[in-house]
């Protein structure tokens, strides 16, 4: 699965929300939380979509903001375990 | 005949010019009020035998520099008691150490001198003999040898500098340490704000900390390993009731007795709640945190950690707070803060609306924190009416006094 097609999917999550138009021009960079796009409700939320969507499991100690804080961080997360990630799990 | 009301006292502007807020409701309302239970209030003897303690122990280890890490005012304690034994044995020890009081503001606002005596007593931030100082985040940090997450964590130099670490806390409950005090005084209270910062991260995204409870939080487990890396020799725990009176202390090694007081406090600021209760208003007066705008999530405690819901369907919550002290300090959550985000609706209460009775703030400044569609007032005689006007015939109503340091029963089983 591709970066691009990733990316894709995080977008049409976030986006079916009520945020929508409010965020339309979200870059991959910014920070989901300091937006206010997500708080730990929606976290909770995201996080059973990714492991649903892309079938892998996100583990305890991989929930850091450096991993899910902004689009790109997602995107290089899942794809980097999608992979079998760089400590093989 | 109209029937008499039913009259409430609120404990009311923390630190500040203290008073009672007297509400009265409508006498054909139901009324219920939930504050942590009164405790007889520990002597100032006892707090001084503590001290001594600390005193016996410095004795002991002949450390060249002290250090004293103290909460600010949005912990409600005074240590005067604690320290003017302190000051009086000091002041006529010829081989005294080097010693600093320094105030864990984290991202707070610094204490003014007069706030310093508040806290301190006149015979401490008087004393000729040793500095105190409120901690500044941003130029008072060094690095304190390792890193969280990719972040090199750096504390206060005075703190890192000194062979004897003592922290003195009052252990309150707290949204996602679990409770405050502890390791927490130093990892975010005297860090810089990038460790703040990333604290707060850790919990808003729901990646670490509970509300009310330090079993099985992440949080609190993470600033206890800190320890391991950065020593506190010694620690003084305290516990406040609804007015601001010390009703428990205990003091030693930092982990053996920070857990003690803990187990004091969870059930100390715990209330229980009828099973079936689903009141009509559920009104949280965020007392003794009620002082700065900034603070006032604080007073969403008791929601925050029932384990269910305990108001109706078409309930009304009210939060309350002097705000005196206007909007307040909070390098992170005040507008333009790190992690200031424009209002939202709050989740937790799932559409429900909410009623801030805040008179020091205008309603410019309110709706800075809270979403503009939460109506804001600030005359008592105006929330009443448009509470009977919600309620002509009759309500349930559940008070909290002091919600910010209420949690309730459910909280730490809910997991």
């Amino acid at each position: 699965m591709s970066e691009a097609h990733i990316e894709q999917r995080i977008r049409e999550f976030l986006y079916e929300d009520s945020l929508k138009e409010t965020f339309e021009n979200l870059t991959e960079q910014d920070s989901l939380l300091e937006l206010g796009i997500i708080d730990s409700v929606k976290m909770i939320e995201l996080v059973s979509f990714i492991e649903q969507q892309f079938g892998i499991q996100v583990d305890e100690e991989d929930l850091i903001p450096e991993n899910f804080d902004n689009i790109a961080a997602m995107t290089r997360y899942i794809a980097d375990r999608l992979n079998g990630g760089a400590d093989g799990r | 005949m109209s029937r008499p009301t039913i009259p409430v006292s609120l404990p009311w502007n923390s630190w500040q010019e203290s008073h009672d807020l007297k509400l009265d409701f409508p006498g054909s309302w139901s009324v219920e009020v939930f504050a942590p239970a009164d405790l007889p209030e520990v002597s100032e003897s006892e707090i001084a035998g503590h001290a001594q303690r600390l005193i016996k122990e410095i004795e002991r280890t002949r450390p060249a520099r002290v250090v004293l890490a103290v909460d600010d005012l949005t912990r409600p304690l005074s240590y005067r008691a604690f320290f003017d034994p302190l000051i009086e044995f000091w002041q006529t020890h010829a081989h005294r150490p080097q010693i600093t009081v320094v105030v864990g503001l984290g991202t707070h606002g610094p204490l003014s001198s007069r706030e310093l005596e508040w806290k301190l007593g006149s015979a401490c931030v008087n004393a000729d003999f040793l500095q105190v100082l409120n901690h500044n985040y941003k130029s008072e940090v060094a690095d304190a040898g390792f890193e969280w997450g990719n972040i090199r964590v750096q504390v206060n130099r005075h703190f890192l500098q000194a062979d004897f670490r003592v922290v003195l806390s009052t252990v309150v409950p707290h949204p996602f340490a679990g409770f405050s005090g502890g390791a927490k005084m130093v990892w975010p209270g005297l860090s810089s704000i990038e460790v703040t910062r990333r604290s707060h991260q850790m919990a808003l995204m729901g990646f670490a900390g509970k509300p009310g409870t330090v079993h099985n939080n992440k949080f609190r487990r993470i600033i206890d390993g800190f320890l391991d890396q950065l020593p506190v020799h010694y620690f003084v725990g305290f516990l406040t009731d609804a007015r601001r009176r010390c009703v428990f202390v205990d003091s030693g090694e930092i982990r053996g007795t920070y857990q003690r007081v803990v187990q004091q406090a969870e059930s100390f600021y715990r209330v229980s709640l009828p099973e079936d209760a689903r009141y009509d208003v559920v009104w949280l007066n965020a007392y003794p945190k009620d002082t700065e705008l900034v603070q006032l999530d604080t007073g969403f405690l008791p929601v925050l950690t029932a384990g269910r819901s305990f108001w109706s369907e078409d309930a009304i919550f009210v939060l309350s707070g002097s705000a005196s002290k206007g909007v307040g300090k909070h390098g992170l959550f005040e507008p333009g803060g790190l992690l200031y985000r424009a209002p939202r609706p709050k989740r937790f209460l799932a559409g429900r609306p909410l009623w801030l009775f805040l008179p020091g703030v205008s309603s410019k400044e309110c709706h800075q924190l809270f979403w503009d569609q939460y109506p804001h007032f600030q005359s008592l005689g105006e929330l009443r009416n448009a509470l009977s006007n919600a309620f002509p015939e009759a309500a349930s109503v559940a008070i909290f006094p002091a919600a910010a340091i209420t949690i309730v029963e459910g909280a730490g089983e809910k997991q």
